[in-house]
């Protein structure tokens, strides 16, 4: 009994081991990933551009520029090195760097520019009002995934969510992928991304919420709060995702329960010494 | 003796194994069920609110008898308790008697020559009169002057009418808002 339950320990610790260093390379993948992403080119930035990417060798017009979409000195755009983009679908999009590769799919939001991936925060909106946000999200994978969005209202905050609407726009391509009301939105928008070559997809969500001038005395002083939700869902097996805080988190509750564990072992160890030398 | 050890190593052990359980599962749990999220995005809308005189009648006597060249003067005030910058229209309304098309009203600002709305009382329905030209910002509140006479014109034809009303006070936000629509 005691040798099955000394065998159960170590197979259940091996385990834990390997599953801990998965996930410390997968944070570590995602704390240096962007880091090695400065240092190369960073084209595309395609902020408040909806059209197909510029043809080789000329750069946007500056009618087509908005303040989304100044680089920040001494980096160089190279437009005319992206991959083809596709309705519906795009490639690995910008960078050049052979980033580290990682076996399954990992998600992650990234700060390709100032601003983004930044909650909403808008107070004392008026019908005719107009907010955008802008959100960057990676995509590590291997084979082609379907990158599904969703935006969650809390319950409770019904209300407003009659009658502000959202637009959902992959500036990568241009596609709207859904222009509402927030809750009339699907349980998921799709996004299909094709993988080249082992770098890193990037999407990069614009969402713009208003309210429509019609908008009635009913809604005045209403809030609400929505949660965004990226995730993968591919012919991959399993989904390898994460959110950048959550392992986080999970480490911490672990670091915990090892707090009392190795105690444990250790007075579990000596009393087999001891047990021995009798 | 040795039996209370064996037990005490077999709980340990047990518990040993239920927290490696644990951990493996919150790893595995963070390798493969996680999403990516940005939560609490927060929308909240304004309001926009007005205090028309406190809600106090702006005559307070039940009766005011009128003749021929009499005014009647009386101050009130409206105060934007909106968040944000108002247009804002004040009207007459619920008007009941025949000496409505008889008293002339003008409204101006308090101490002031500049005349914001001017006509019959009949005139000045909620349909008809416009926005004022100015706004009232955040907390603003401003007084005004209501006179209300009547024309010597005013012949016998005036005797023995009635004039009773309600006053009214109508906000709309700016922003967004340049043709200053109320509805």
């Amino acid at each position: 009994m005691s040798k099955k339950l000394k065998t159960l320990i170590v197979v259940l610790s091996v385990m834990l081991a390997v599953s801990v260093i998965a996930l410390v390379s997968v944070l570590l993948y995602r704390h240096f990933a962007p880091s090695m992403q400065t240092t190369t080119t960073v084209p595309n930035n395609l902020i408040g551009v909806v059209t197909t990417p510029t043809p080789e060798g000329t750069t946007a017009s500056p009618e087509e520029e908005t303040e989304g979409d100044k680089i920040p000195d001494g980096e160089e755009t190279e437009v005319g090195s992206l991959p083809d983009i596709h309705e519906g679908e795009t490639t690995a999009a910008d960078t050049t760097a052979q980033a580290t590769q990682i076996p399954a799919v990992s998600l992650y939001l990234h700060n390709r520019n100032e601003g983004d991936n930044v909650p909403f925060e808008v107070m004392n909106m008026f019908p005719g009002d107009v907010e955008t946000k802008y959100f960057c999200v990676r995509v590590a994978h291997s084979e082609t995934v379907t990158v599904k969005y969703r935006a969650e209202v809390r319950k409770g905050y019904e209300i407003l969510a009659e009658v502000l609407k959202c637009r959902i726009t992959i500036l990568n391509t241009g596609e709207v992928l859904y222009d509402g009301l927030m809750k009339s939105m699907p349980e998921s928008l799709d996004f299909t991304v094709i993988p080249q070559d082992g770098v890193d997809s990037e999407l990069y969500y614009e969402i713009t919420a208003y309210l429509e001038t019609s908008v009635g005395n009913r809604h005045q002083n209403r809030r609400l709060i929505a949660d965004f939700h990226w995730w993968v869902e591919g012919e991959l097996d399993p989904p390898n995702t994460g959110d950048a805080m959550q392992p986080i988190v999970i480490i911490c509750v672990m670091a915990v329960i090892l707090l009392i564990l190795v105690p444990l072992l250790i007075k579990r160890r000596r009393e087999g010494e001891d047990d021995e030398q009798q | 003796m040795s039996s209370s050890k064996t037990k005490r190593r077999l709980t340990v052990g047990i518990i040993t194994l239920i927290l490696l359980s644990l951990c493996l599962t919150a790893t595995t749990f963070a390798l493969v069920w996680a999403t990516v999220s940005v939560e609490n995005n927060l929308f909240q809308t304004g309001i926009v609110k007005i205090n028309l005189n406190d809600g106090n009648p702006i005559i307070n006597e039940e009766k005011f008898l009128f003749e021929p060249g009499a005014t009647l003067k009386r101050d009130f005030f409206i105060e934007n308790l909106s968040t944000w910058e108002v247009y804002y229209k004040i009207y007459m309304l619920n008007l009941e008697g025949d000496l409505a098309d008889k008293i002339y009203v003008t409204i101006t600002p308090k101490d002031s020559d500049d005349i914001l709305y001017e006509g019959l009382a009949s005139e000045l329905t909620r349909a008809r009169v416009h926005a004022a030209d100015d706004t009232l910002e955040i907390g603003e509140k401003v007084y005004f002057t209501a006179y209300f006479h009547m024309p010597t014109t005013v012949g016998n034809e005036g005797q023995g009418l009635e004039l009773g009303f309600d006053m009214g006070a109508d906000a709309v936000q700016t922003k967004n808002n340049p043709n200053r629509l109320f509805d």
